[in-house]
């Protein structure tokens, strides 16, 4: 990236020149704070400090410019030298109270410092200057889980800040094995992106995959994981997600453990992790937090997923086609329902799912101020005035609540999205042809989920291919101390999780 | 390029010609629960008892009360003709996916069901599940417009009714389309039909005032069975018959026997579990059915002071009711032998089924060898319970 500059250009003997210089270059911003102080040395000497409000510490200026102030006395550094590239040795060794100090030259580097909160120190009459790392911006802090929620576990989520998100999962992983590489990523946002992995255990092959993908990117700015996500993710179209995303430490824990790499994206609190696999969007941190036998819970998703998928659809094609299949009061109560309904039961239904959508993507987007308006206006309106008036039946706003509460209950929220998507096209289907185009949907959906990877994993597994020592973890979650091995389709070098460990 | 442009295509013709298929509304709908035939002057009557699903379904306190159903009927000279001919008097086309019930009159019972039978047998729509009964001294039209108070639906009372009878009254067999087919069918064997008829006049019972009184002036009963040869009935077998008839195919599942036990009173036994085993077989010749029956029964009700803690007592109710039970078969047997000459119980297939060599011989004769075929019967009946007193409290009672 540094190749495709242009020679940079390198400072000037006067002060004042390259102050002016730089004020033009960031366009006189009034966030850019640049100082001239005058040392009492042996000579004296201007100093300039050049620094971007909000970025710094404020404190740690202060103690910078006290060290430099007060201390300066005592050395000598000699002033108004002929312009060359002297030694300021002792200013840097003396006087700059400070962590991080290094030496820059030339006004990009400079640039690059200041712009990422690091404060530049300018000497007049020397060509070069110092970067002193004072990087500290407004933080929210580590703060409670909102979207991935739990009983039982750890609440802690991530933040935006990169270096708070890698120290709470180095916390987590006391290993030097945890391995950590950046790389910056965006022309213009030049962002921070982490790549986590446990060396090891991780396959090597996925490593270098994710670094060359992550290489391959170009592009301007990079604001979310999701950027990232959708530039790496195998397959464009799909509704599927391929990559994990999560907001939980312990879940990113959880996940380089058995061999997977997170990727962390500075300033987002969503970190994404691969290879993803069709069942982890149904895996909780909670399940294996709370005791194995709670882990049936786990079916309940999985039948969720297909009540969600499927609910709407298969009652369209049960009602218009195969009304023999319905038990005979059953039979008679839906139909006393459908009586004076003026939209056949398909039309029906899409109605009340795209209501559903609007309300759902009304309720995410609304100020919370008029957040009540929104439940009053669906429960009231839509769920009893609507029947009440004989627009749609009762069935229809059963069966589309029951949708909408199935669709809820995936720990994930991005399976959601597809399930969302695909629901429409199934109800078609199903009112098209009943359950043959059901059942034809349904199977071009399994080719389709088959035929995805992620990053050289296939999507199904280990349901498909499957493997049955990696059943362990899918529909149900046996006892932690059973679990001797990590998923064997993640292919990890050391594969062996724990050794005998039940009392 | 092109495939996703047939794609598409395919996917824009999926969501708009969606008016193309037979896709019938809930709406549209007549859901036929019962259906009837007659057969009156040569021509068929059918009828069809068409829900209302408003009315089944209506709340309390809805305003106007809905009738639950509508029975249309119609006259036409084949079934198929009826019920399409049906739709100039129904408001909506008919769907038979759900009858419970057919109801085969007398007459065309006696004259041969087939045709009725095809049909039904061979419409797609119709699932042959249902149970086939025969109208007795009434029309079948007749006995599905007879109102009950409990059930809203003539036709389900018919099917509940028949259901609940069957597991708690011997005498009581459900048949349903397919079984009546298979009979038909099937080698050895030939089909029986239960009988329903109306209790009390008829008039009453299909006027709407007939739910509303507590005590009813009319009501159907499942009564007797009807014993076909081939697709033509016969005859009936009275009740004991009928009851001697369920112990032979082994469809009882409880049932009770009385035994006198002295000039008025009796002791109920009722029947908990019967298992009939079947075994035929032809010996020089000689076709030869050997028909055991073991059932279990408890003491239900004494009204005579016989001592029951006396294990003697119990042996002696256990030979008792081994020989009525007897005794029912044996009449049942006995009139289908000598007066319908039908083998309502298949002990031809019995034979074939133990003895297929056997049974090639006397096939083609079967009907002159039935009537004269010698059936052994055993009885093994075991008393396991009194109930929650030992002795009647009746005989320590105070004389008056």
């Amino acid at each position: 990236m540094m190749d495709t500059k242009k020679q940079s250009a390198l400072f000037h003997c006067s002060l004042d020149e390259n102050l002016e210089k730089v004020k033009k270059e960031l366009g006189n911003s009034t966030d850019l704070v640049t100082r001239q102080v005058r040392l009492k040395a042996v000579d004296q000497i201007v100093v300039g400090i050049l620094y971007t409000e909000g970025l710094v510490d404020k404190n740690m200026i202060s103690s910078l410019m006290e060290s430099l102030m007060l201390h300066a006395k005592k050395a000598h550094i000699p002033a108004e030298a002929e312009c060359e590239e002297r030694s300021l040795i002792l200013m840097k060794d003396f006087l700059l109270t400070i962590g991080g100090v290094e030496e820059v030259y030339d006004f990009d580097h400079l640039y690059d410092a200041i712009l990422t909160g690091d404060t530049v120190i300018l000497v007049d009459g020397y060509s070069n200057g110092f970067i002193a790392n004072t990087k500290q911006w407004e933080d929210r802090g580590v703060q409670e889980t909102s979207v991935q929620t739990v009983v039982r576990g750890s609440r802690e989520a991530f933040s935006e800040n990169l270096r708070t998100n890698t120290a709470l999962v180095r916390r987590r992983i006391n290993n030097r094995n945890l391995w950590l590489e950046t790389v910056q990523i965006g022309d213009m946002t030049q962002t921070k992106v982490a790549m986590m992995y446990i060396k090891g255990v991780v396959q090597d092959s996925v490593v270098a995959e994710v670094k060359e993908r992550l290489g391959k990117i170009e592009i301007d700015g990079i604001l979310e994981s999701g950027n990232i996500e959708e530039m790496i993710q195998d397959h464009t179209f799909t509704p599927f997600p391929t990559i994990y995303n999560t907001e939980r430490p312990d879940s990113v824990a959880a996940g380089l453990l058995e061999g997977r790499v997170a990727i962390l994206v500075d300033g987002t609190p969503i970190v994404l992790l691969v290879p993803a696999v069709f069942v982890q969007f149904f895996q909780s941190p909670e399940d294996y937090y709370m005791r194995a036998d709670f882990g049936i819970l786990r079916i309940l998703r999985f039948i969720s997923f297909f009540i969600a998928l499927l609910g709407p659809s298969i009652y369209v094609a049960i009602t218009t086609f195969h009304q023999e299949m319905l038990q005979t009061n059953l039979l008679m109560s839906i139909a006393a329902q459908r009586e004076g309904v003026p939209f056949p039961a398909a039309v029906e239904a899409l109605l009340m799912e795209f209501t559903f959508e609007m309300l759902r993507e009304a309720g995410v987007r609304m100020p919370r101020a008029v957040g009540s308006a929104i439940s009053i206006v669906g429960a009231l309106v839509l769920g009893e005035a609507a029947v009440q008036a004989g627009l749609v039946s009762p069935a229809t706003v059963i069966v589309v609540s029951i949708t909408a509460i199935t669709s809820f209950v995936f720990p994930s929220f991005s399976m959601s999205i597809p399930i969302r998507l695909l629901r429409f096209g199934l109800i078609a289907l199903a009112a098209s042809f009943g359950f043959i185009g059901i059942f034809v949907g349904m199977i071009a959906l399994c080719i389709h989920l088959c035929t995805l990877r992620s990053f050289g994993v296939p999507y199904m597994a280990p349901l498909a291919p499957v493997n049955l020592s990696d059943q362990k973890d899918t529909l149900l979650r046996i006892p932690i101390w059973m679990m001797h091995t990590r998923p064997h389709f993640l292919r990890q070098k050391n594969s062996v999780r724990e050794r005998k460990s039940k009392i | 390029m092109k495939r996703k442009g047939v794609f598409l295509l395919t996917l824009a013709l999926l969501v708009l010609l969606t008016g193309c298929w037979n896709r019938r509304e809930l709406n549209d709908l007549a859901i036929v629960m019962g259906t009837g035939i007659d057969k009156i002057d040569g021509e068929y009557v059918i009828s069809a008892q068409i829900v209302n699903p408003g009315g089944v379904a209506s709340k309390e306190g809805g305003g106007m009360i809905q009738s639950s159903v509508a029975t249309y009927s119609m006259r036409a000279s084949s079934i198929f003709e009826g019920i399409r001919k049906m739709t100039t008097v129904t408001p909506r086309r008919l769907y038979f996916s759900h009858i419970q019930v057919l109801v085969l009159g007398e007459q065309i019972a006696k004259e041969g069901a087939k045709e009725v039978l095809d049909l039904l047998f061979r419409d797609h729509e119709v699932r042959p599940d249902f149970y086939v009964i025969l109208a007795k001294d009434a029309t079948a039209l007749q006995i599905l417009s007879m109102i009950d108070p409990l059930e809203k639906i003539p036709a389900t009372k018919l099917y509940k009714s028949l259901e609940t009878a069957e597991s708690a009254w011997g005498s009581i067999v459900s048949i349903q389309l397919d079984e009546f087919i298979a009979d038909l069918l099937r080698d050895g064997i030939e089909p029986v039909l239960v009988g329903v008829n109306p209790k009390g006049k008829v008039q009453m019972g299909t006027s709407g005032s007939n739910s509303q009184k507590e005590s009813q002036s009319s009501l159907l009963r499942y009564h007797e069975i009807g014993v076909f040869k081939g697709d033509k009935l016969r005859g009936w077998f009275n009740e004991e018959e009928s009851i001697g008839f369920s112990y032979i195919t082994d469809r009882v599942d409880s049932t009770v026997e009385e035994i006198p036990c002295d000039k008025n009173n009796k002791i109920v036994i009722e029947i908990i579990r019967n298992k009939t085993t079947v075994n035929g077989k032809v010996e020089k010749g000689k076709p030869q059915v050997e028909v055991s029956i073991s059932a279990e029964g408890n003491v239900g009700e004494v009204a005579c002071s016989n001592d029951l803690s006396d294990p003697k007592t119990i042996y002696k109710l256990e030979a008792d009711v081994e020989k009525q039970i007897k005794g029912k078969i044996v009449s049942a047997i006995h009139k289908a032998q000598k007066q319908y000459r039908s083998d309502v119980f298949g002990f031809g297939q019995s034979i074939y089924k133990n003895d297929p060599k056997g049974w090639e011989k006397v096939k083609e004769d079967w009907d002159s060898q039935f009537p004269n075929l010698k059936v052994k019967i055993k009885t093994d009946v075991k008393i396991r319970r009194t109930g929650k007193v030992g002795n009647s409290f009746i005989p320590f009672m105070k004389k008056e």
